[in-house]
């Protein structure tokens, strides 16, 4: 073959001798040649996630719930986690997997302090790590069935909000939202923030959150009623601060507004 | 499985439910969540699933596909209005069921319809009667039916009493189905009760949140689950040996 025709054509098994051949379904093949199946379904799962960029730093919020199928099993699980200095990560999807995530994340923590030179993970660093991470374990189509959100604040006071699916793919926006949220919550979100940023305040941006955490509560059966909302707020300088604060509250229970159900008899 | 979906049309639209029928001194009691969904989307959040089918004496619960019970009652309700009027008298509650019967056991292939049938007529005065999805009748004293009810099988084995007073078999349902609601997703929103004695029917409505149950295990301020390993984050001190 030439060098242009191999360009041109796929290439497979060593042995294929240059014929066109259909491409093989996507399964993986371990040493023995035997196919492999790996997580290929979530079982313990986390509900959505939100997050949004606000004038002091970003904020994130979701249940504290995990779903066994239908059943609402476990009911005090901590979907946020923070990586320090100034990050927290938020999960929805698969809960072992995720489990295995924070012992990555704990372990890039770790040799952080082990360098001791000054340096320290920034949101951006842990999103790059999560990213390529994902994205490798794809590649060996044998994913960590989440979507990852990352939300905090860098060295120079920088906001940053990004997501990592299960694929791999990843992107950054001022509103970033998971599983259902991306339907239910993320026009809300978007509505309310999108070019508005510097003129919310914190007390606005848990109402925008605890509004859209509302709606994904009477909509979607996964989600629970009681939630938590964590911040990563930006060093403030008049107060004389040098490091950004991270703050995950304790969980709340929504408002929800069920009183017009009396009118409602019968189907017709 | 998947850990969530858009709406999906392709599926039937359905009462995944907690559903029960109580028989008390009095009469029975019926009771229900309020949520249909369509998968992981709720369609409706203050469904009523507590169907009338002939005035002021029999209701029932559905459970399974919305479309199906709903026209297999509109069906029953149309059968005992003819009844009634043929007999000059409330029909009564065997006879509604015997009617489910009938037409979920000869259907049984194309429905999927779960339902539970109560009321009080004077022959008998309450009475219960379960049609699950075979279509096949049991009466019962206490039945209870939808996806949620699996997580209250236990509650009601222990709590139930025959002859309860009114107020003790409301709290006793309400305890139920908010016991369901809160284990399962498919079970949700207010719950509704309908009370069937001599005196007519009495229906009334509560959001879950009033109903006193819990703290549930595992959550918070109740008795802490086994501790995770720490995460690695507190500091650490370091001794020089000099």
């Amino acid at each position: 073959m030439t060098l242009a025709s191999a360009a041109r054509q796929p290439t497979f098994a060593p042995s294929d001798s240059g014929a066109e051949k259909p491409m093989s379904a996507p399964v993986a093949f371990s040493r023995g040649g035997t196919p492999t199946a790996h997580a290929s379904s979530p079982i313990m799962t986390g509900a959505a996630v939100l997050a949004l960029k606000y004038k002091d730093g970003v904020m994130i919020a979701c249940d504290n719930h995990l779903m066994f199928g239908s059943m609402d099993k476990f009911r005090n699980v901590e979907r946020l986690i923070t990586v320090e200095p100034a990050t927290i990560v938020g999960f929805s999807g698969d809960y072992a997997d995720f489990q295995y995530i924070k012992s990555l994340l704990d372990d890039l923590v770790l040799k952080e302090r082990t360098c001791d030179d000054g340096h320290s993970l920034s949101p951006r660093h842990v999103f790059e790590y999560l990213a390529s991470m994902m994205y490798h374990r794809r590649n060996k189509f044998d994913p960590l069935w989440n979507t990852l959100v990352v939300a905090g604040v860098d060295t120079q006071g920088k906001s940053f909000l990004g997501q990592v699916d299960l694929r791999g793919g990843s992107y950054q926006a001022d509103t970033v939202t998971t599983g259902f949220g991306n339907y239910l919550g993320q026009p809300l979100l978007r509505e309310a923030v999108e070019g508005k940023i510097d003129s919310i305040d914190e007390e606005a941006a848990k109402e925008i959150m605890k509004d859209a955490l509302k709606v994904l509560f009477y909509r979607n059966t996964q989600a629970a009623n009681t939630v938590q909302i964590g911040v990563v707020r930006r060093p403030d300088a008049q107060a004389g601060e040098t490091k950004p604060t991270i703050q995950i509250d304790e969980p709340i229970t929504l408002d929800t507004e069920w009183g017009f159900a009396q009118m409602v008899v019968g189907y017709r | 499985m998947v850990f969530h979906q858009l709406p999906d049309f392709g599926q039937a639209v359905s009462l995944g439910t907690t559903i029960m029928a109580v028989k008390f001194k009095d009469g029975v009691i019926l009771a229900a969540d309020s949520r249909t969904s369509s998968g992981s989307y709720i369609v409706n959040r203050v469904a009523d699933k507590l169907t009338e089918l002939y005035p002021d004496s029999i209701y029932c619960c559905r459970s399974g596909s919305a479309a199906d019970t709903q026209a297999i009652a509109d069906i029953i309700r149309y059968y005992l209005q003819v009844h009634a009027a043929e007999h000059d008298a409330p029909p009564p509650v065997e006879i509604a069921a015997n009617l489910f019967h009938k037409v979920c056991y000869s259907n049984r292939g194309m429905l999927s319809a779960g339902l539970i049938v109560a009321g009080w007529d004077k022959a008998s005065g309450g009475a219960v009667y379960n049609i699950p999805q075979g279509g096949s009748v049991h009466q019962l004293d206490i039945s209870i039916g939808g996806s949620g009810s699996i997580f209250i099988y236990g509650y009601c084995d222990e709590f139930y009493r025959p002859d309860m007073s009114k107020e003790e078999c409301l709290d006793f349902c309400r305890k139920a189905v908010a016991l369901a609601i809160s284990r399962d997703g498919s079970s949700g929103g207010v719950i509704r009760t309908c009370v069937i004695t001599e005196a007519g029917a009495e229906r009334d409505v509560i959001p879950f949140y009033e109903v006193k149950i819990g703290p549930p295990m595992g959550a918070p301020g109740a008795a802490p689950a086994a501790a995770e390993a720490a995460p690695m984050q507190t500091d650490v001190e370091v001794h020089s040996d000099n």
